[in-house]
């Protein structure tokens, strides 16, 4: 019975949608992050992601571990988006919000440059630490494997930090104040432009987790890899509402599951253009977002 | 005020580079000599051609050694003995293969443009099936011929209405029907799946594989689109999943390089070990680069690449030899690979030194007893000739046949990896078939020689 169910084809697309689809979550959720602290949509977040993720990974050639090589792209990811806000970012605040989106837009290109310079275009293959074989049931494949339960429990993990972060520390309670109302923070002694500095180093270090989980797939790791996953998880950010750390990984989710499920059951020409209606229903139906909380929004 | 002074400063900089870089190219084309609208310069005995191709971007793993080994064989043609006393000037230009993510002006209308401008005898090697569609009219209208495009579409082969194009390497078509007349024979009475490009590349595969015999169930013809290697990477699994449940023995792709290795990798992880025969366009092991590949069986006009066979063919031992004296060379602007006599030759560097070999001995033919190359003898010299180059079949256009090479033989993956990658004969049977006639011929694999004037 239960090894009906494991090697069942719904809940084999389920679950390989899934494993696809908390990458999509996690990207979302870095756009959350920087978006919440402060206003600022990061088109460079893929690049930015990506080239962290290059800096760890490529220790493993010198026979660090892949634990280590994961934790030194994080520490490297927080501190780069965070001299990103300070260096790129700060000066552009309280200018037309279009100023922002082009400096990113501008490092998007730069940083893919860069690292095409430095590390070639060929894919780069980091050895995963778990088999992506999938998991047996009598002689059937389910759909997971240890790999892709490992990228999941990575991308849940990061989430749940988040969670408890904003929602039971005073820090998290701190950050949101000043992200909400800087100005009435800044009067109560908050160090307003720190913590949305810090928002920032969050945001970096969440999305260099999400570089080295995708990493880890056939795809390797290039200079374009986070391409894909930004649209997919700027959609995802726009569906869940930007607000909401939440929705972004749910709607993450769902859209990695409706693709999978429209491969097998439909026609995989149709599995992107479904997200990008998905994008158009929702917004339409519920232009905050579906997991936004409160409904006034800046236009 | 402080932005004001920045601002201008960094015009009146840019407006002088410009300046400069006007007066460095006026220079140069000045200091030449004359050189015809048609890129010959007769004087200096240079003939000026060029070629766009990824050199960055998603596209560049592999394409571009494609091209960088071209301009290698062309700079040490020129390098030893010329041909006969002229020399070529072959210019590289990145069209980042149209995706739009490698800066401005990368791409293939800019920089085709770019090359009638120079201006350039002709496109040699130009890559891709959509970007050199695209060019086809443009081209044609500034009369400059557009030979040996890197693409196996059947489009290129229309002398009727174009008779200054030209393909290059066997097409889509010969190969499935190649794959389909070994497959009906060693795979008798199993079953067999497809997965294709969702165009002209995965169409007239199957289409071939149909012409050869073999007719996979209607649920086992499956497709995918070509942004599914970055968008939907899901679909190659379910696509696996369909061809495992339907107990599929023998699986064809007919995919590019990245989607070869997502359909590998997918197999793999759902335990499915079905017997692969890959399209020669994604299956170079040292691009696909994939451990799972070892035992596919793939499709090749060159002999196979592997740590021996760069002395066992006379025309790879040569490749080899030219690619070790360019290696890490800056040519034109353009940083070749690096390259030593052990290094093991991929398919896309033989393919490039195919192209620019077979350019050389039709400059060959016209310039002999002192001619002067013309668009118009050139493109004779072509139609009238049997060109040799590390092909296994000879290049052999005609009036009425612009298609190149025709057939190719069967090779095993037997290793895998970027430097490592290599493959073997499956056996010694060459097939052609005829681009009118679709009819297939069989001939035995002979080692042929390289000609004298390539030193």
């Amino acid at each position: 019975m239960i090894a009906n169910i494991l090697t069942n084809r719904i809940v084999n697309d389920i679950a390989g949608g899934a494993s696809q689809g908390v990458i999509i979550g996690l990207v979302a959720l870095c756009l959350v992050l920087v978006w919440r602290a402060t206003r600022v949509l990061n088109f460079a977040q893929g690049p930015m992601a990506m080239f962290v993720t290059y800096i760890g990974m490529t220790q493993m050639d010198h026979h660090v571990n892949f634990w280590l090589a994961a934790v030194i792209s994080m520490v490297v990811g927080f501190m780069f988006s965070a001299l990103t806000e300070i260096v790129i970012v700060k000066p552009l605040y309280h200018k037309a919000e279009i100023n922002p989106i082009v400096v990113m837009v501008g490092m998007f290109t730069l940083l893919e440059a860069i690292a095409s310079a430095i590390w070639t275009n060929i894919p780069r293959y980091p050895t995963a630490p778990y088999s992506s074989i999938n998991f047996q049931s009598s002689g059937n494949p389910t759909g997971l494997s240890p790999l892709s339960t490992f990228q999941i429990a990575a991308a849940l993990a990061v989430m749940t930090f988040v969670a408890v972060l904003f929602n039971y520390t005073s820090l998290g309670l701190k950050l949101r104040a000043s992200a909400l109302a800087p100005e009435v923070s800044k009067l109560l002694g908050l160090r307003v432009s720190r913590l949305l500095t810090l928002g920032w180093g969050i945001a970096g270090a969440v999305g260099a987790v999400a570089g080295v989980v995708i990493s880890l797939n056939p795809g390797g790791l290039s200079p374009n890899m986070l391409d894909a996953m930004f649209i997919l998880g700027f959609i995802a950010a726009a569906i869940g509402g930007l607000d909401s750390p939440l929705g972004a990984l749910i709607s993450g989710v769902g859209i990695g599951v409706i693709m999978q499920l429209i491969n097998d059951y439909w026609n995989s020409n149709y599995a992107d253009m479904v997200a990008v209606v998905l994008l158009v229903v929702a917004l339409m139906l519920r232009p905050q977002g579906i997991f936004t909380k409160n409904s006034a929004r800046r236009v | 005020m402080k932005h004001m002074n920045m601002r201008r400063r960094l015009a009146a900089l840019s407006a002088t580079t410009l300046t400069l870089g006007l007066v460095a190219s006026g220079a140069s084309v000045l200091s030449a000599g004359a050189t015809g609208s048609d890129g010959v310069n007769t004087s200096s005995k240079t003939i000026t051609i060029g070629g766009t191709f990824p050199l960055s971007g998603l596209a560049a793993a592999g394409f571009q050694d494609v091209a960088k080994a071209a301009l290698a064989t062309f700079d040490y043609v020129n390098g030893h003995g010329q041909v006969n006393g002229w020399s070529v000037d072959y210019k590289v230009l990145d069209d980042c293969y149209n995706l739009g993510v490698c800066g401005a002006g990368k791409n293939t209308d800019a920089q085709t443009q770019a090359l009638v401008n120079t201006p350039v005898f002709a496109t040699v090697g130009s890559l891709g099936t959509a970007t050199q569609q695209g060019e086809i009219s443009y081209l044609k209208t500034n009369n400059t011929p557009q030979l040996f495009v890197s693409s196996g579409a059947h489009f290129w082969n229309d002398p009727s209405s174009n008779p200054n194009l030209f393909g290059f390497q066997t097409n889509y078509l010969a190969e499935g029907k190649i794959f389909g007349n070994y497959i009906s024979s060693k795979f008798k009475g199993k079953k067999v799946g497809f997965l294709g490009q969702n165009d002209d590349f995965g169409q007239d595969g199957l289409q071939g594989l149909k012409n050869g015999g073999v007719t996979p169930a209607t649920a086992d013809q499956l497709t995918y689109n070509s942004t599914d290697v970055v968008f939907n990477q899901g679909t190659f699994r379910t696509s696996m999943a369909k061809l495992q449940s339907d107990k599929v023995a023998v699986v064809v792709l007919d995919t590019i390089p990245q989607g070869t290795k997502l359909a590998l990798d997918a197999a793999k992880s759902l335990g499915f070990k079905p017997q692969f025969i890959i399209s020669g366009v994604g299956s170079d092991p040292q691009t696909v680069n994939d451990t799972n590949e070892k035992g596919a069986i793939t499709f090749t006009f060159f002999n196979a690449t592997n740590a021996t066979s760069n002395k066992a063919s006379a025309w790879n031992a040569w490749a080899s030899k030219v690619l070790t004296a360019e290696s890490g060379k800056t040519v034109n602007g353009v940083k070749l690979a690096t390259f030593t006599s052990k290094s093991i030759l991929s398919g896309n560097q033989l393919y490039g030194v195919a192209i620019a070999a077979g350019f050389i001995e039709a400059l060959n033919k016209v310039t002999a007893n002192g001619g002067t190359p013309t668009r118009s003898n050139f493109v004779s010299a072509l139609t009238s000739n049997s060109l040799s180059t590390p092909a296994i079949l000879p290049l052999a256009y005609s009036s009425t046949n612009h298609q190149g090479l025709t057939g190719g033989y069967l090779v095993s993956v037997t290793a895998t990896g970027q430097a490592t990658g290599a493959t073997k004969a499956v056996n010694t049977t060459v097939y052609s078939v005829n681009p009118t006639t679709q009819a297939l011929t069989t001939s035995k694999l002979t080692n042929a020689a390289v000609p004298s004037e390539f030193k």
